[in-house]
């Protein structure tokens, strides 16, 4: 499908983006006179109402060493209040200019270069997913939209799970076929009826980031020239590497690097509703379909390639209960936690050598729920 | 009879032998990538050095020997599997 056609699909059917399926909180403005961390970031103290023995007691046990009771390995900790920056902390040997590994947050880095191009009109939601190898008469993939594939509820048989040591994912990332990861995660049968069942799958964003690179064309200097025009230049992001399969397909799925306060950035893109400083970077309403569950029998916790906060599970990356809130989970302890009733993003970047999800989930919202709602900071 | 008991035993082992030695070899591979790749990624992306990277890797992976390399990291299971991942700046590290 062209260019043209993907347009007047979108144009003909609307984005169909919605809005949350609960009341979830409104996504709040950058307060008048805090300026988008363009050029630099706002630096400021927790606002008034911030119980600040909670949060130094949350902030200590984080960091504190492997085998301390607390979470270990906690090697960034930032939290931007308002727009600004109210806690800043690294582990020694790390600082404002280390670039971090994003595993599964890659993923809503994956997303969002998809909503872009969704806001340009080069891709639709609910146009059939351009992927070559579904288009033969008779293929049932050939309905596969994108918006299936945001969502994980494509129903391929390309699951995460499994044997760890040797599952889809495992083979995707490091074994022979990650080579052309792509064509590995495109091969694959219906393993369910389409759009009913939810599977957390990483081959599937690596199939959204073979569409991204047919999309933009020219390679990988194509998608890392359009990933620094369109995302890292109007946001101010100057630490991010995408890294790339040998077929030159992105690693959507688990490969992006970034600095805590460039993931920060990415996080407030998405707190300020894909806007930026008076720029829309994401369609109108992207935001809200990001953070509304994806319609499947088995899912309450996934949104579109974002975490849903605040859904009881106890699924690994859903350990908060906040109004609305959704956030980038990645393998080891990742978070990009956006919390809209607090004006809050949390990043928690490291590992988790010596500790579970469980603890860390309860850190972290131990510290969330410091930050009281509906305030702005202080002067 | 015994003889053909023999026949029938040694086969076996080998058929046995020969699965159990494609499993190592898959996940060997998948090892020695998992290491190549996030080595090299911590090293020439993330800028540390690999003394510090290397507690990164699970313990698991603990039989994968690596080697460090002035653009690409080599990880191998000794008779088994070896995979390098080659620093292509701006890209990141590239898994072959």
């Amino acid at each position: 499908m062209g260019s043209r056609a993907v347009l007047a699909v979108a144009l003909t059917a609307g984005l169909g983006l919605g809005s949350p399926a609960t009341a979830a909180s409104a996504l709040p403005p950058q307060p008048a006179g805090v300026a988008f961390p363009t050029l630099g970031w706002s630096e400021g103290q927790p606002a008034a109402g911030v119980d600040h023995g909670t949060l130094e007691t949350a902030v200590a046990k984080l960091f504190l060493p492997v085998g301390r009771g607390g979470v270990p390995d906690t090697r960034a900790l930032l939290v931007v209040q308002g727009g600004r920056i109210v806690l800043e902390r690294y582990a020694a040997s790390f600082g404002r200019a280390s670039r971090f590994r994003s595993w599964s947050m890659a993923k809503s880095v994956t997303q969002c270069l998809t909503g872009i191009l969704v806001r340009e009109g080069r891709l639709a939601l609910d146009a059939p997913a351009p992927v070559p190898e579904w288009q033969r008469p008779g293929d049932p993939r050939a309905q596969l939209t994108l918006r299936h594939l945001l969502h994980m509820t494509t129903g391929l048989d390309n699951a995460d799970g499994g044997d760890e040591g040797n599952s889809f994912a495992a083979q995707l990332l490091f074994g022979e076929r990650a080579k052309d990861s792509a064509a590995f995660a495109t091969r694959v049968d219906l393993a369910h009826e389409l759009g009913t069942h939810w599977d957390y799958s990483t081959g599937t964003s690596q199939i959204l980031s073979g569409i991204i690179g047919r999309s933009v064309g020219g390679g990988r200097e194509g998608v890392r020239a359009f990933a620094e025009r369109e995302l890292a230049q109007p946001l101010g992001i100057d630490s991010l590497v995408l890294e790339f399969d040998a077929a030159e397909t992105l690693m959507g799925g688990a490969y992006v690097w970034a600095s805590a306060r460039d993931w920060a950035r990415l996080g407030l893109l998405y707190l300020r509703d894909g806007r930026w400083d008076g720029r829309r970077v994401l369609p109108e309403g992207w935001v809200d379909f990001t953070r509304t569950p994806a319609p499947a029998v088995n899912n309450g916790t996934y949104g579109a390639h974002f975490w849903i906060s605040g859904t009881p599970s106890a699924d690994q990356f859903s350990p908060f209960d906040t109004d609305g809130g959704f956030h980038m989970g990645g393998n080891a302890g990742q978070f990009v936690v956006i919390v809209p009733d607090r004006d809050l993003v949390v990043v928690r970047l490291g590992e988790m050598h010596a500790s579970t999800w469980p603890e860390l989930n309860a850190q972290l919202a131990e510290l969330i729920e410091a930050f009281p709602a509906h305030t702005g900071t202080a002067p | 009879m015994n003889r053909w008991y023999a026949i029938a035993g040694f086969w076996l082992l080998l058929v046995v032998g020969a699965l159990v030695y494609e499993h190592a070899r898959g996940l060997g591979t998948i090892g020695a990538g998992y290491v190549a790749k996030e080595l090299c990624s911590c090293v020439f992306v993330a800028e540390r050095s690999l003394q510090s990277c290397r507690p990164d890797i699970p313990p698991s992976m603990g039989r994968v020997e690596a080697e460090l390399g002035a653009d690409r990291v080599r990880a191998f299971v000794p008779y088994l599997a070896e995979r390098i991942a080659r620093h292509e700046p701006p890209f990141g590290c590239v898994l072959y």
